[in-house]
């Protein structure tokens, strides 16, 4: 069993200094993800894109930083159902988070820079937006046995999502 | 009844049948003719190891039909011989060798020189296994690789998943190529034998996940007996745990760093990402070397085992028997329950006792030779007693096992350790079982080294290569004195096996003959260790990528012919180049530019960083406007080009060339990181889409959409503006790339079908027109603006390509100031120059440059243009005495001579006025 739908994702990205990434509170509803040190994204339901955006950007000091709306450079595909950890296994070389096996991580999807927050029972995939149908293609192909139904975009459902983020779940995995 | 094809006859199959039995039964007895001499091959090992039983199973070349099992339909042919394998007109090569020793085309074709093509061609025909299929085959084909009912690939297996272990039935891909699958184990166990699965168990048992690759089908190999009993028992114990994943008829082909095993089954490539590697690839009956030893009917004792005991074959009906050790005993015994008339045993004078029944005994007895001209009529026997014949149809060998240590051997890693009859060959069931469980803890136990075979004299040392003992010695002779060399020279152990026959017998050949052992050691072994197709070695990756912008399904709606640049797919044009030039030039014309390169730059320190990476002024341009600069490297040469555009005091937007938005991107942030300055920057290529809005009536389109004040007092030239257009909100940026009033919106890429559908809908009776990469490639020739890459070198600086005027030389420093410094003290050699072509048609992009008779450069842009009626292009010019040339004559293979002139402005426009319109 394996469901894949496009995620109605924003994806807002925060750069600012380290110390002031490490005080920050992801927006209710939403899940951050630091992509670098000084780097944090920042993945919410589209539908509080505005409010998310505008919270972060009262966060991050003017000056000190920039917080930018990204969400349309993402494509964001949620994957469900019992073979979801396939998906990653066989598009991609990063190896599944440790411990409980749920987390961020990023490297090469389908052989192009992407990143992946695996949740209980979803994983949550992504890839520049002009990479996107390949990545819907690549799934389709490489998981054909598995007979993926591909259905309608849905809102980004986040199991998780809590105001607190989640850095210490962070691993950053090799490409292709 | 299911059966198979064999080259056009139905073959009935049994219960279990491999490709081979199912032949044998039917009579077939030549599977192969051999590589060079053509001799006729029928089975020998009968475990997958050497190269006599290949055969092309539904046209696939290589399949060792004694390990592949048997299915419904399958179409089996030999892949060499001519008109059959049977009676191959070539076969006379045997009696030419002694004019084909080894290397002979390094020596007798040497001269004349023009013969070698043509003998290259005539050896490439005729030698090799057989024809690789034409054409590409659908996968389908290659997914119905063989497959045994009940045999399966695991399902993959992620540490820590507590999922039950699925098995499935391999599917084939429905014609598309093979994917690839990652595992990541605590332990990869290469190996389905008893030692192997020992150790998998053993890991097991301790809540490791394990990975298994069996090459074979687990016990396949293995006749009756107690250890085909416990392989099964241990094969169903360990399906039974959680954290196991058994891949069957799966090939691990080499261990890499990191532990990687990668091993290719049935459907997947299995990439096994293991903290620990266990290798227990077994061992595997000794290559018997002497006259005649690769005469059809001779056999290697557990591939004959294995005909007799699993598939009531009879490997002859009078058969010679010569064992070494206790295993061989065991062969015989499975030889003689299944029924085979062993007329006479050669065994050493201590196993003479054990021989049960009424078989007559040669105690120390070893063959000579083997008689007939290509199948076994007799065997000469030598022992104590004397020398004599004994007439039959077979002769079984068992001298004694080698270790199958190839993956051993290439593996220096630590976390790899063997275990089983791989470190000890002929250890016995329960030696192997205990250092599975040894290994399976990580413990390495040292090789025990197997007695190094007597040198061969005479017979085929390597099967593969159709080496024989003579030949090596002449090898020898000619001074390739250590294995390597020898093997290099041989091409032994270069075939298909790998060394499994053979290699034994190279280092024998070299240990007799030289002084220091330091010779003859054991040849290095490099992955794969076994043939593997490019497929496999393709798989997940067979595809193609291509960058696409969100305006791509409309593009292909508007019947746009699509081309490739750089990593994009984009317009070339929507059926009339034309046409779309001139709405360009004479309405307005729309253009999706969304692959060109966006950036965000922003942070305290924003300006000085661009400041220091532009050779541009950037502190001096204000909000609101923006600046157009080559972007310079270290040796101040044009790596790209950018517009900046200052949206207010420390943030900033600018583009970068498309496809050069990955390499911009690493450039930016790797400056900034060395300068350590408070800088961020974001790559916002795929979230911004961008058209370009460009003609004489681009201000009257986006009024009849826009609110905003677009008129040139308030939206000048080299201004931005964020407006809205058809309620999308854009960063409007007024640039000229085409040499009309231009509008490039940069849109949220989302909204991009909107605005774009907006535009078209909103401009149909002012004539506006999508157009492609044909036209604006034209138009900005006309206006003579160079295309990075296109019209540069890698050494094109700034003065070279006319630039110059972009670069603040006054700056206190930015990248690739010092360099430009320094070249500007050196005279100027080439430069690129703006050439008018007259004579009624443009030379193609390429044309050579000549002036007076001599080459003066050459052509990297040119176009007819339709305005000015001349042929426009861009050229690098090399000076001549100090001066460039002002006329040159192009040399077009088409039309010949056509002379240009060098201008210095713009063809179209020289004064900017529609630009700044």
């Amino acid at each position: 069993m394996l469901e894949v739908a496009p995620a109605e994702a924003a994806v807002i990205l925060c750069m600012g200094p380290a110390t002031e990434l490490d005080a920050l509170r992801a927006p209710a509803d939403s899940v951050g993800c630091r992509v670098a040190p000084d780097e944090l994204m920042v993945l919410a339901p589209r539908a509080l894109r505005h409010e998310v955006l505008a919270e972060l950007e009262e966060w991050i000091t003017r000056g000190s930083g920039l917080v930018v709306d990204q969400t349309d450079g993402w494509s964001v595909w949620t994957v469900t159902g019992s073979h979801r950890d396939q998906v990653l296994l066989r598009l991609s070389n990063i190896p599944p988070s440790p411990g409980t096996g749920t987390g961020f991580v990023q490297g090469a999807i389908a052989h192009v820079p992407g990143k992946a927050l695996i949740e209980r029972n979803a994983v949550h995939l992504m890839v520049r937006s002009t990479a996107g149908y390949h990545l819907r293609d690549r799934i389709a192909a490489a998981c054909r046995e598995l007979a993926p139904r591909f259905t309608a975009p849905a809102p980004l459902r986040l199991e998780g999502a809590a105001p607190v983020l989640r850095k210490q779940r962070v691993a950053v995995g090799d490409g292709d | 009844m299911a059966s198979i094809e064999f080259e056009g006859r139905r073959i009935a199959l049994e219960d279990g049948d491999s490709v081979a039995s199912a032949l044998y039964r039917d009579g077939v007895r030549t599977f192969s003719r051999s590589f060079k001499f053509r001799r006729p091959r029928g089975l020998y090992c009968g475990t997958g190891d050497c190269p006599n039983c290949l055969v092309c199973v539904d046209d696939e070349p290589g399949a060792r039909a004694c390990v592949t099992p048997a299915a419904q339909g399958q179409k089996i042919r030999r892949g060499s011989g001519w008109p059959s394998a049977d009676r191959d007109v070539l076969g006379f090569f045997w009696y030419l060798r002694p004019f084909l020793p080894v290397g002979f085309y390094y020596k007798i074709l040497k001269r004349p020189r023009w013969l070698w093509p043509y003998a290259e061609r005539v050896i490439r025909r005729i030698a090799g296994l057989a024809p690789v299929p034409g054409g590409r085959r659908a996968a389908a084909e290659v997914g119905a690789a063989p497959i045994a009912p009940g045999c399966s690939e695991g399902t993959p297996l992620a540490s820590g998943d507590g999922g039950p272990p699925e098995r499935r039935i391999v599917a084939d891909h429905g014609g598309q190529g093979r994917e690839a699958i990652r595992h990541y184990p605590d332990l990869c166990v290469i190996g389905g034998g008893p030692g192997g699965l020992a150790a998998a168990l053993s890991a097991a048992e301790r809540g490791e996940s394990v990975v298994v690759a069996e090459e074979h089908g687990i016990g396949e190999l293995l006749p009756p007996g107690p250890a085909l009993t416990t392989v099964m028992a241990q094969r169903e114990a360990l399906l039974r745990h959680r954290n196991v994943a058994v891949l069957e008829r799966a090939l691990a082909v080499g261990i890499y760093d990191g532990l990687l095993v990668p091993v290719i089954g049935p459907q997947f490539l299995h990439l096994v990402y293991a903290k620990r590697v266990v290798v227990a690839t077994g061992a595997v009956e000794r290559h018997a070397v002497f006259p005649g030893n690769d005469r059809i009917g001779v056999w290697l004792g557990r591939g004959a085992a294995r005909m007799a005991g699993r598939h009531g074959l009879e490997p002859g009906e009078n058969v010679v028997f010569a064992g070494s050790d206790g295993e061989s005993l065991e062969t015989l015994e499975v030889l003689r329950a299944a029924g085979i008339r062993v007329v006479a045993a050669l065994v050493p004078e201590a196993l003479a006792t054990s021989i049960q029944g009424d078989i007559r005994t040669i105690s120390d007895g070893s063959i000579v030779r083997v008689l007939g001209r290509t199948r076994v009529k007799g065997a000469e026997v030598e022992s104590p007693a004397g020398r004599e014949t004994v007439a039959c149809d077979a002769v079984v060998l068992s001298p004694g096992l080698t270790a199958r240590d190839g993956l051993l051997r290439q593996s220096r890693h630590s976390g790899v350790v063997g275990a089983g009859e791989v470190l000890a060959p002929g250890c016995g069931l329960s030696a192997a079982i205990d250092s599975g469980r040894l290994a399976a803890a990580g413990e390495w136990m040292e090789p025990v080294e197997s007695p190094m075979p007597a040198c061969p004299k005479s017979g085929m040392v390597c099967l593969c290569e159709d080496v024989q003992a003579s030949e090596m010695d002449s090898a020898w002779r000619e001074g390739f004195q250590s294995t390597e060399l020898l093997k290099r020279y041989t091409t032994a152990t270069m075939g298909p096996c790998q060394g499994a026959m053979c290699h034994p017998h190279l280092r024998a050949i070299v240990a007799e003959r030289s002084d220091s052992p330091i010779w003859s050691g054991p040849t290095t072994a490099r992955p794969p260790a076994r043939p593997v197709r490019l497929e496999d070695l393709a798989a997940g990756s067979r595809h193609s990528l291509e960058l696409r912008t969100s305006l791509h399904e409309r593009h292909l709606t508007l019947g746009a012919r699509m081309e490739w640049a750089g990593a994009w797919k984009r317009p070339g044009d929507f059926g009339d180049s034309r046409a779309e030039y001139d709405a360009v030039r004479r309405a307005v014309g729309i253009m999706d530019i969304g692959t060109l390169g966006k950036f965000r730059v922003g942070g305290p320190d924003a300006t000085e960083f661009l400041e220091r990476l532009y050779p541009s002024s950037i502190g001096r341009v204000r909000p609101g406007r923006l600046r157009y600069s080559p972007m310079l490297n270290e040796a101040g040469y044009i790596l790209d080009e950018s517009v900046i555009c200052r949206l207010d005091d420390q943030d900033y937007y600018l583009t970068l060339t498309s496809g050069g938005a990955e390499r911009g991107e690493a450039w930016l942030r790797d400056w900034a990181e060395a300068w350590a300055l408070r800088v961020y920057v974001v790559n916002q290529t795929a979230t911004y889409g961008a058209i370009n809005v460009a003609g004489p009536l681009a201000r009257e389109l986006l009024t009849r959409l826009s609110d905003d004040d677009l008129d040139a007092e308030s939206f000048p030239y080299a201004h931005h503006r964020h407006i809205s257009v058809a309620g999308v909100q854009c960063l409007a940026l007024r640039v000229g790339f085409v040499g009309e009033l231009s509008y490039e919106l940069h849109h949220p890429a989302l909204e991009g079908v909107v605005l774009w559908d907006a535009l078209l809908g909103a401009g149909a009776d002012l004539g506006v027109k999508p157009h492609g990469l044909d036209t604006v490639l034209l138009l900005r020739l006309e206006k003579g603006h160079i295309v990075v890459g296109q019209d540069t070198d890698f050494d094109s600086t700034p003065a070279k390509v006319g630039l110059s005027w972009a670069v603040r030389s006054d700056k206190p420093a930015f990248v690739g100031k010092v360099a430009l410094e320094r070249l500007s003290g050196l005279p100027q050699e080439r430069r690129l120059a703006m050439i008018r072509f007259t004579g009624g048609r443009a030379p193609v992009e390429g044309a050579q440059l000549f002036d007076c008779g001599a080459l003066v450069g050459y052509l990297t842009s040119s176009g007819w243009s339709p305005t000015l009626d001349c042929g426009v292009a861009l050229g690098w010019l090399q000076s001549r005495g100090g001066a460039f040339p002002t006329t040159i004559v192009a040399r077009d293979p088409v039309a010949g001579e056509l002379p240009g002139e060098v201008v210095s402005e713009p063809f179209y426009d020289p004064e900017g006025a529609r630009i700044r319109a």
